[in-house]
């Protein structure tokens, strides 16, 4: 069989797994789509770092069973490659995502502020937990979209609770640029809600997590911060 | 649009909360002591919604073709679970939450409404407000001043109302009235009349005749000279009533 002529590097720019190649300074020299998304999570340092950790002893390809999450990126394992001194590739492998069977009810939402329900809940949170200060970052322009406005509440009530015995939690919401979320065969524009503080109370991930499902929300949880991804339907 | 009396402030919270909320179709519950105002409150802020009480109606057959409802007496709602709030404005009212984790799953904003023991600023408030209805109901013009720490508040403003109520009924009634009074308990009595009524019933003018005197005068001595009977004779009573 003759591949020479076949384009490969179109079909690994396609592929959903995130693929990089250093050269042996730690530059990047290649990355296809899925790692332009991933390089807004992780630094290439630390990209370069795994991968040399991780790489053969000998010219040839190593795969390493590891378990890696950056943002909405869950990686179940990497193969590293070398055939020179010059260049290191990379290539990280998606964790299979069980695919939810719930279709949104278009019915259930409502054309809403985003600021008004961030407001009511950030004021009622503030009510009960007088210690903590709350530093908001948004804007008041932000457009409104279809959401449903009790569900999104209890979530927004959700992830403020999981920080409230912190003296402090910043609020930050904004459109995620190049990142779409696809409902019902229709693609997105992503408004991200990041909670952030010094510690995360993990016992409300479970509610966070099951009302974001039912609601084509993605959260994203780390140690010390929650990031929701919203959905702007906007029809 | 009726009002709703407060200098407390965490009902200006609550309701500040409240006012930014109700353009958006969310559930809400009020939780707190039985008489504290929390139906007042909703309809106050929601003078349009619907009532239902939960005590006595099938909650979620009722609320099906509203949008905007207020449910008094949640903690009588049976079958939480089956409640569909979508595309709702719910305002629910209760006493007390069983079940914590069924309450946070079905409203998004939920409010703890302080009891009237915790709003001070609000007794009197409150007291002045019943006094000035009280009035106008029992059509007493004179003035009548309130003793804010006798108010009984133990079962909120519902106790607060029946004492100003009957602050004002002690403070305006008559000699005639009294007797009146005593008359009508009298004739109850002697329906069960068992031979000892006279002994039984005299220290219902003798208690407070003396109390009153002794509270007034402070001295024994003093008391009996203006009562016009022997010294010894008022301590006897005093003693048989076992007053101080």
């Amino acid at each position: 069989m003759n591949s020479n002529s076949i384009d490969f590097e179109y079909f690994i720019d396609c592929d959903n797994s995130p693929f990089v190649i250093f050269s042996n300074n730690s530059k990047i020299v290649y990355l296809n789509s899925a790692a332009e998304i991933l390089m807004g999570y992780i630094q290439n340092r630390e990209l370069y770092s795994i991968a040399i950790t991780h790489a053969p002893q000998d010219i040839g390809s190593k795969t390493t069973l590891l378990d890696l999450k950056y943002g909405s990126f869950i990686f179940h394992s990497i193969t590293v490659a070398y055939k020179d001194e010059e260049h290191i590739a990379i290539r990280l492998y998606n964790k299979p995502v069980i695919k939810s069977d719930n279709t949104i009810s278009q019915d259930k939402l409502i054309l809403t502020d985003i600021n008004t329900i961030m407001e009511a809940n950030l004021t009622l949170f503030k009510m009960y937990n007088e210690g903590c200060d709350i530093h908001l970052l948004t804007d008041t322009d932000l457009p409104s979209f279809q959401v449903d406005q009790n569900q999104l509440s209890k979530l927004i009530r959700d992830s403020l609770d999981s920080f409230k015995d912190n003296s402090y939690i910043m609020v930050h919401l904004n459109i995620v640029i190049g990142e779409s979320i696809r409902i019902n065969g229709k693609r997105y524009q992503i408004l991200q809600i990041r909670f952030q503080s010094d510690n995360r109370d993990v016992s409300y991930d479970k509610s966070i997590k099951s009302l974001s499902e039912s609601n084509y929300i993605v959260t994203m949880f780390e140690d010390n911060y929650i990031r929701i991804n919203v959905p702007m339907i906007t029809d | 649009m009726e009002q709703f009396l407060t200098n407390d402030e965490q009902i200006h919270n609550i309701i500040k909360n409240i006012n930014i909320t109700r353009t958006l179709f969310l559930s809400s519950i009020i939780i707190g002591e039985p008489f504290i105002g929390k139906k007042r409150l909703a309809t106050s802020l929601f003078p349009s919604a619907i009532v239902v009480d939960a005590a006595i109606e099938d909650v979620n057959e009722t609320i099906k073709e509203l949008d905007e409802v207020i449910i008094i007496n949640f903690e009588k709602v049976k079958n939480i679970d089956n409640l569909n709030f979508s595309n709702k404005r719910i305002i629910a009212i209760a006493s007390y939450i069983g079940n914590k984790k069924l309450i946070d799953d079905k409203f998004a904003f939920i409010y703890q409404m302080p009891s009237l023991q915790e709003r001070q600023s609000d007794i009197k408030l409150l007291a002045n407000y019943f006094l000035q209805e009280a009035k106008v109901n029992l059509m007493i013009d004179r003035d009548i001043e309130l003793d804010y720490d006798a108010l009984d508040i133990t079962h909120n403003i519902q106790s607060l109302k029946k004492s100003v109520y009957r602050t004002l009924l002690y403070a305006s009634s008559s000699a005639s009235d009294i007797e009146t009074i005593i008359y009508n308990f009298l004739m109850q009595e002697y329906n069960e009349a068992d031979g000892d009524i006279y002994k039984r019933f005299l220290p219902l003018y003798e208690r407070p005749l003396i109390q009153a005197g002794l509270d007034k005068f402070g001295s024994q001595l003093k008391l009996s000279s203006i009562l016009g009977i022997n010294r010894n004779t008022l301590r006897k009573k005093i003693n048989e009533l076992q007053l101080n």
